[in-house]
């Protein structure tokens, strides 16, 4: 009875854990769940004060800093930089064991050199580059296998910034691309020789269903960019992925109409690339508001009904959870406190009182077109059952304009400053939320504003990092900060844990970039946050032999 | 006597410059260096390429001043103090290097005709994944992973001959498939892979390889996803050149 009890608890406790990351970080976000939550628990927090560094690395390339998730599969961990270089590193010293350098292009697309990491599956490292190539490595030597140059990114003015996700037996990536003349697509490319499997692209074209939300020409312009990774349920065989906004950003005077499948959570069959369903979440975009950030996988209790949810925090400042079997909306609630592009959001998901940026004039808009939060990654507790979220509180002064489309150049329709809100100060928190009624739990303040993600563990701790350069771990259920450390460059990126041998390791990039980065300037006072790109991997200190 | 006096002097302004410029920069940074304007270096984004131009002191003044209208260029009179815009343009000044020779004068615009335009359009339209672009590069766009048609002369689209294309055997059961060889280095082969819509560059080891001087692969089967009146305009096109 007892042992039948304890097997019963045992399963009780996989299921709750089955979107956690054990012993390795084998995709962006941890696994397929998009939680960013690891099942380790070996610092918790009653120990996470004895933290202290295991080995440091540096990637010598310091344009952009270090943006990337590092990838940990077999006690291995593969590391990629702005300018396409790879390495491979020993999880538990530091020790490189491998380094590949893509030689890239000088034309860059306006998106620059960005790189949030690879891919690791099927004996390969995957590398999507800022001239839109896709490259496969071996994965135990580093050498190339295949590249394929996605589409000519002096045409598309597109290319690959974030992390390609392996899926069964084919690599998926998607491109940027949304804030220029271009029609966004995903493409799912065959790990073993870089066949192409499918292509799926976020415009309906002549003759399919959704073309009509486009007028004249405009869909072959309109944005609808998949610049983020996408999640994947291996049960119900969907693969999701956020679509970008719909361009021009700012100006819907050439594309009157939905607009699909800008703003939308599209669900696709992996095998084929058809579409499953879609929930579009913001119908004719004119606030440059992808619906591109992490979707968190998770089986929830709403109004009493368990339900397999997607929970998705959006730029928009709002959180939208949806069930992601069938797509059907069940609930959004704001995350930040200054909005008003809409009041609401009404009991069936439709969008209450927009409030459109207009020609001829400078509206305050929040949250600005950085979004409430950037691409950094919330992270999700099945302990506290809570969602943690890097929140901004910025607003955006924006200006229409009318533009003609040129293919593959800059096709905003507009342009933003960041401003604070009206009547508020600016402001950046840490907090925690219930992810269905959008209670905030608890909430801490940044000195300036945070844009690495968050990585939440079963020791009951948050990790995250500072533009000033601290690492940092908060207490998941009080948000008390136990334990912070200098790594003297500012954190853009995305930090990890993994364990070697029993030990576990807590791995953050340090180092300042990105394009919204560059905004620092503009809004905060002080010094400005320091370049630099290394990775700092912590761990406690090992008991004296 | 003199002359020192006009040496110091002359160091005291180049270290206000000194101060202007590194001012400007900042201001730089936070106005006009978002990847979507001129970039951090000035030398990327939408808005033209500020380094290795030589400009107009007072043109630059304008510029920043009243910005451009009907271009993206903003004035900076409402949101800049005038001390400000000193300093901008100082920075903006540096960036120009003074070095660039003038350019060129631009060759009168050749006129294609309504065809050759069509053509165009035809031959990199992103609708199609696996148009001409996609193995081809014509005036710095698309993938030159087939001949360069620049200085091909093109008798009819169907019907080229395509003599270069292997066929490559890779050992290990993989079947075979339709082969460009790109480089030998060593022990590795590098061949493009002509079987999906997308060509792939792949790397074996010599030893794991073997390749047949034929193919059965015809420049037909990449014409698919065209009608012959689509290729005569892009014969039209390629003609126009």
């Amino acid at each position: 009875m007892k042992q039948a009890l304890l097997l019963l608890a045992t399963a009780a406790a996989l299921c709750a854990q089955t979107g956690a990351a054990g012993d390795d970080w084998p995709h962006y976000y941890g696994a397929y769940s998009a939680w960013r939550y690891s099942a380790l628990a070996q610092v918790n927090r009653g120990n996470v004060q004895k933290l202290a560094p295991a080995w440091v690395f540096q990637t010598g390339d310091y344009e952009n800093g270090l943006q990337a998730t590092p990838i940990v599969s077999g006690g291995v961990l593969y590391l990629s930089t702005s300018n396409a270089w790879v390495f491979a590193l020993d999880g538990a010293t530091g020790r490189l064991i491998w380094e590949y350098r893509f030689p890239l292009s000088k034309s860059i697309p306006l998106y620059g050199k960005q790189n949030r990491g690879v891919a690791v599956g099927r004996g390969r490292v995957y590398l999507g580059t800022a001239d839109n190539h896709l490259v496969a490595l071996d994965q135990a030597t580093g050498e190339e296998v295949w590249q394929v140059n996605v589409e000519d990114s002096r045409q598309c003015g597109c290319n690959i910034t974030g992390a390609p996700l392996v899926v069964k037996d084919m690599v998926i990536t998607g491109v940027t691309g949304g804030d220029s003349a271009h029609r966004g697509y995903l493409t799912a490319f065959d790990a073993a020789t870089g066949h192409m499997r499918w292509r799926f692209h976020t415009i309906p074209g002549l003759g399919q269903k959704g073309h009509e939300t486009w007028p004249g020409e405009s869909w072959r312009y309109g944005g609808g960019a998949t610049w983020m990774t996408g999640s994947f349920d291996r049960d119900l065989n969907l693969l999701y992925w956020g679509v970008g906004n719909a361009a021009a950003d700012l100006n819907a005077a050439l594309r009157r109409g939905d607009n699909l499948y800008t703003d939308s959570v599209i669900a696709l069959d992996p095998d084929t690339g058809k579409l499953q369903w879609h929930y579009q979440e913001i119908p004719q975009d004119v606030w440059d508001y992808d619906a591109s950030y992490e979707m968190e996988l998770v089986d929830l209790a709403i109004a009493g009904r368990p339900r397999k949810a997607l929970v998705h925090v959006t730029k928009s400042g709002f959180t939208w959870v949806l069930d992601r079997k069938t797509g059907e909306f069940l609930a959004a609630w704001p995350y930040v406190k200054n909005y008003n592009w809409i009041t609401g959001i009404s009991r069936d998901g439709k969008l209450l009182g927009r409030n459109e940026p207009e020609a001829g004039k400078t509206k305050l808009l929040c949250p600005s077109t950085i979004g409430g939060k950037s691409w950094n990654q919330s992270a999700y507790s099945p302990r506290t059952g809570w969602v943690y979220i890097p929140v901004l509180e910025i607003c955006s002064d924006l200006i229409v304009r009318d533009e003609d489309p040129q293919e593959g150049r800059g096709f905003t329709g507009g342009n933003w400053i960041m401003k604070p809100p009206p009547h508020a100060k600016q402001e950046s928190y840490l907090a925690a939320f219930d992810p269905v009624s959008g209670k905030q739990q608890w909430s801490v303040p940044a000195t300036t504003w945070l844009l690495a993600s968050v990585l939440a563990t079963a020791g009951d701790l948050v990790f995250t990092g500072d533009p000033e350069g601290n690492f940092f771990a908060l207490d998941a259920q009080t948000g008390k900060r136990l334990w912070s450390f200098p790594t003297g460059a500012g954190h853009r990126g995305s930090a990890i844990t993994y364990s070697i041998g029993g030990r576990q390791y807590i791995a953050t990039p340090s180092g300042w970039g990105s394009l919204i980065g560059q905004a620092h300037a503009a809004l905060w006072p002080g010094p400005l946050p320091r370049s630099g790109s290394a990775l700092f991997v912590f761990a406690l200190p090992e008991a004296p032999r | 006597m003199r002359r020192a006096l006009w040496v110091l002097l002359m160091a005291g302004a180049s270290r206000a410059q000194d101060g202007a410029i590194r001012r400007g920069e900042l201001l730089y940074r936070t106005n006009c260096a978002t990847p979507y304007c001129h970039g951090p270096e000035g030398a990327a984004g939408r808005a033209p390429r500020l380094i290795g131009h030589r400009y107009n002191l007072n043109g630059m003044y304008k510029v920043i001043t009243w910005g451009i209208p009907g271009t993206g260029m903003p004035e900076f009179t409402t949101r800049l103090k005038t001390e400000e815009i000193a300093d901008l343009v100082a920075y903006v000044m540096t960036m120009g290097g003074g070095s660039a020779p003038a350019p060129a004068p631009a060759a009168p615009p050749r006129v294609p005709s309504p065809e050759a335009r069509q053509g165009r359009a035809l031959f990199f339209d992103a609708a199609r994944t696996g148009a001409c672009g996609s193995c081809h590069e014509l005036e710095g766009w698309g993938v030159p992973v087939g001949p360069d048609l620049a200085t091909s002369r093109i008798p009819d689209l169907r019907t080229i001959a395509t003599t270069h294309v292997m066929t490559a055997r890779p050992r290990g059961g993989e079947p075979p498939f339709s082969a460009l060889v790109v480089e030998r280095i060593g022990s590795r082969v590098r061949v493009y892979d002509l079987t999906a819509p997308i060509p792939v560059l792949r790397t074996f080891a010599a030893s794991q390889i073997a390749l047949d001087p034929a193919s059965t692969w015809r420049h037909d089967q990449a014409l698919r996803l065209y009608t012959q009146r689509e290729l005569d305009l892009i014969l039209a096109y390629l003609r126009s050149l």
